[in-house]
């Protein structure tokens, strides 16, 4: 019964949530100077051209009215079209998605083992020379802006050392993975950074738990290292990591925006950015709201991760 | 395209004259200026056909796929449509010329036009290139969703009939002298009878497309082409959004050309051995401006126009703000392309500017301004050093690219500001832009100019008509309240020994292309 009304209670909060974020979304395209008329009409264009595009995409009508018809469509599952391509939003938005879903699969799983490892050497030998060292190299990864760190990975291993391609090409008729060394130079600045942020919130945690009485009692009581670290240290730690990872993952999906540009990825972050330039409200909806749902479904598991994790919150789940 | 700029609908502003791909035809009108197009590599280089050859492109997210006629954008987008598509009329080398059409003829008012067609060209499919392909064609490209419809404005397109095989009637809605320049050399390109959807496309053009996916299109050589095997045997189009990565695919050798560098990129590889710089020269370029309009003050006296076009060292700002990968230019668009009506060229006096800013009163002025195009900024900054030595006050009023052209009140109210041009032909540039009902008529054109401009349009002799054109661009060079200052060309990079590459326009074709000897 508590586990039925948690799960309501969790589905109409994020109901909710992607309402709010729909209204906002349509709101903040329709505060941004011009509209979808003037953007998809060229500099011959005449004002009638302009005005009859503007009745012809329902633009003469107010604003909520066009949201309610939009809303309309979308508890439907029909998310419209594209006032530049006329193609049909999840059209779009399908390519993309899997490119950005592929990318941030392979970041993920190179980035969090690597963070973790990184927060517990450092943790646990804080004040060390590898912690010191490491530090030194997370602040500078995470404080570079990644506009640099993915020039100077092209300008390192793809034109001085030319042993990767400078543009992510995936082949004809194929996806990203039929040529895998088109995902490496991607892969490689995302990981510098998010390694590098997550490292240091692994760090704060492990330090956090090595303090903590279990932790203490399983050493006294004469328990190998080891164990201690794996058994009693890093469950601990789950709980400030979940959100951490849950937080690196939505933040892969939505901000690749500059790595996706450096290396021409045919990824998600480009599509928005076009929608919002262009008063594509449809685009701009399909993704911000993808976006979101990945979000929340990013932090529900992390939830869940703790939950599984802290035998207290068990307990006091049921 | 030129510089890499342009994404969506900015990029749209770059459309000025499209057509099909290379072109056998014979000269039409006389060619009144208009310089050989610029060639990659040094001409009559022994180079030797190629078996492929990679080109990275320009791409907006947005544009649809390569090889639909209804929604060419930018860079990709056009260049695949130029090899797959053969038009009526192409500009190439600098002149105006029929590809499919042998002749295109006006009745005694140019109310009604005649297009005769080549004989025996095919499509891709096997089919021959019939009147009822190109009836089919004019109105599909000119009927929206078409996002060139507007160019068929004047055309009466239900009246569009086939009079036989090879011959077509276009009757128009008005009469017009320059349907040719002004229609079929700006957009044409003819694709069969009934085809609506454009999934796999099919031209009678020196390529045919064989394979796409988001970013890469694969051509292949279209053997039995009319115009001559094609030299380059497999033509693959990246688009890549971003200039500086284009170059970086150069390098890298993913590709063996890279459209739309960079000035910087320019300057930086000018030394390098394995790369060779292309600029487009002025035919193949932005055209940059600082425009008054003319209806508001303190625009509306000439002796202020006259003053900011003596007050600009036009040569300092293609210096600075365009690292000097350009060339100056004389107030008029056109230059280096047919119809052009070698205008003298402008020299700075800025004693004569003090004195009539002085004259009439003008100490203070706002520049509207922003980064339409790299180097945008500078120049306006330049320009408040440069009209400052003139006396005059220059305060920029900076918005995003977006924002400045988002408000189209302000664009047709606001006295003065920085704006671009796609640098074509005269007649085509001013019979789009400064007509009275064109939103972004930033100049503010008179009701007595655009009576002129409708005439000049109307005139159906070419002679007479071309006169009348250079009549009015005396009168923007004179008169106008376009200050425009200099030309950002087109900046390619191709792999050192690629050759043959011929740009119009803006656009590259790469039918003749060859590789090192």
């Amino acid at each position: 019964m508590t586990a039925l009304r948690f799960l309501v209670r969790r589905v109409a909060a994020t109901t909710a949530t992607l309402l709010a974020v729909a209204v906002v979304l349509f709101a903040a395209s329709e505060v941004l100077p011009g509209d979808a008329a003037t953007s998809s009409l060229g500099l011959d264009a005449t004002a009638e051209d302009v005005a009859a595009r503007r009745v012809e995409l329902g633009l003469d009508r107010p604003w909520p009215v066009r949201f309610a018809d939009w809303l309309a469509g979308a508890v439907r599952l029909d998310l419209g079209t594209s006032v530049m391509s006329g193609e049909p939003v999840t059209r779009i938005i399908a390519e993309p998605l899997g490119a950005t879903g592929l990318l941030v699969g392979v970041t993920a799983a190179v980035t969090v083992p690597l963070a973790v490892l990184v927060g517990l050497v450092s943790g646990l030998r804080r004040g060390g020379r590898a912690d010191r060292a490491l530090s030194a190299v997370s602040v500078v990864a995470v404080s570079v802006p990644q506009f640099v760190t993915a020039g100077l990975l092209v300008l390192l291993l793809a034109d001085l050392v030319p042993v990767l391609p400078a543009i992510s090409l995936p082949p004809l008729g194929g996806t990203p993975l039929d040529k895998p060394d088109v995902l490496v130079l991607p892969v490689l600045a995302l990981t510098l950074f998010g390694a590098a942020w997550a490292g240091r919130i692994v760090r704060a945690a492990v330090i956090d738990a090595d303090g903590l009485p279990h932790v203490e009692a399983a050493r006294l009581a004469g328990l190998p290292e080891r164990a201690v670290v794996w058994r009693h240290l890093l469950p601990a730690t789950v709980p400030p990591c979940a959100h951490a990872f849950a937080w690196l993952l939505s933040g892969l999906f939505g901000g690749t925006a500059v790595v996706e540009i450096v290396f021409n990825y045919p990824g998600l972050s480009q599509t928005l950015v076009a929608a919002v330039r262009n008063h594509d409200t449809a685009v701009l909806e399909g993704v911000g709201l993808l976006l979101a749902a990945i979000i929340i479904v990013s932090f529900v598991l992390a939830d869940l991760l703790v939950l599984l994790a802290d035998p207290r919150l068990r307990v006091a789940a049921r | 395209m030129v510089q890499g700029q342009g994404f969506d609908r900015r990029a749209l502003l770059r459309l000025g004259v499209l057509a099909g791909a290379t072109a056998v035809g014979a000269p039409l009108l006389s060619s009144c200026g208009g310089d050989a197009a610029p060639t990659a590599g040094q001409p009559g280089e022994a180079g030797k056909p190629l078996a492929a050859l990679s080109v990275s492109a320009p791409h907006a997210v947005t544009d649809s796929e390569a090889g639909n006629p209804l929604a060419t954008s930018i860079g990709a987008t056009l260049i695949v449509m130029r090899h797959v598509y053969d038009s009526l009329m192409v500009l190439d080398n600098g002149e105006y010329k029929y590809q499919l059409a042998e002749s295109v003829t006006p009745n005694a008012d140019a109310s009604e036009w005649t297009i005769k067609l080549r004989s025996g060209v095919s499509f891709h499919d096997g089919k021959p290139v019939r009147a009822a392909d190109v009836v089919h064609s004019l109105r599909t490209v000119g009927t929206k969703p078409s996002n060139r419809a507007s160019v068929y404005a004047m055309v009466n397109l239900p009246g569009v009939t086939a009079v036989d095989d090879l011959t077509v009637k276009v009757p128009l809605l008005v009469p017009r002298g320059d349907f040719r320049e002004s229609v079929l050399i700006v957009f044409s390109p003819v694709f069969p009878e009934g085809m609506t959807d454009f999934a796999k496309p099919i031209g009678s053009g020196p390529y045919k497309l064989v394979e796409r996916n988001g970013t890469t299109t694969k051509l292949v050589a279209n053997d039995g082409y009319w115009g001559g095997k094609p030299s380059v045997g497999e033509l693959r189009i990246v688009g890549v959004a971003d200039a500086s990565a284009r170059l970086a695919a150069l390098k890298a050798g993913q590709v063996d050309y890279a459209i739309g560098i960079s000035a910087t990129g320019a300057k930086t590889e000018a030394t390098n051995p394995a790369v060779t710089i292309i600029r487009g020269g002025p035919a193949n370029s932005n055209a940059l401006s600082f425009a008054m309009n003319q209806k508001l003050a303190p625009f509306d006296d000439p002796r202020v126009r006259t003053a900011v076009r003596l007050a600009v060292d036009r040569k300092a700002l293609v210096d600075n703000a365009l690292l000097g990968q350009g060339s100056t230019a004389d107030d008029v668009v056109g230059k280096n392309l047919p119809g052009y009506a070698d205008l003298p060229e402008r020299t700075r006096d800025v004693a004569r500017a003090r004195a009539l800013f002085a004259e009439a009163g003008v100490t203070k002025l706002t520049l509207r301004t922003g980064e339409l195009v790299p180097g945008m900024m500078n120049a306006s900054k330049l320009l408040v050093q440069q009209l400052e030595e003139a006396g005059v006050e220059l305060a920029l009023e900076e918005l995003s690219a977006d924002a400045f052209y988002a408000d189209v009140t302000t664009l047709a109210t606001h006295p003065f500001q920085a704006f671009y041009y796609v640098n074509r032909p005269a007649a085509v540039h001013l019979s789009a832009v400064t007509h009275g009902k064109a939103p972004f008529n930033v100049t503010g054109t008179s009701a007595d100019y655009q009576a002129r401009l409708a005439q000049a349009q109307a005139t159906p002799d070419d002679a007479a008509r071309g006169k009348a054109f250079g009549a009015l661009q005396q009168e923007f060079y004179d008169q106008g309240g376009d200050v425009l200052w200099g030309f950002q060309e087109q900046l390619d990079a191709s792999r050192a020994g690629v050759a043959g590459v011929r740009i119009e326009q803006s656009v590259q074709l790469f039918d003749r292309a060859t590789g090192p000897a």
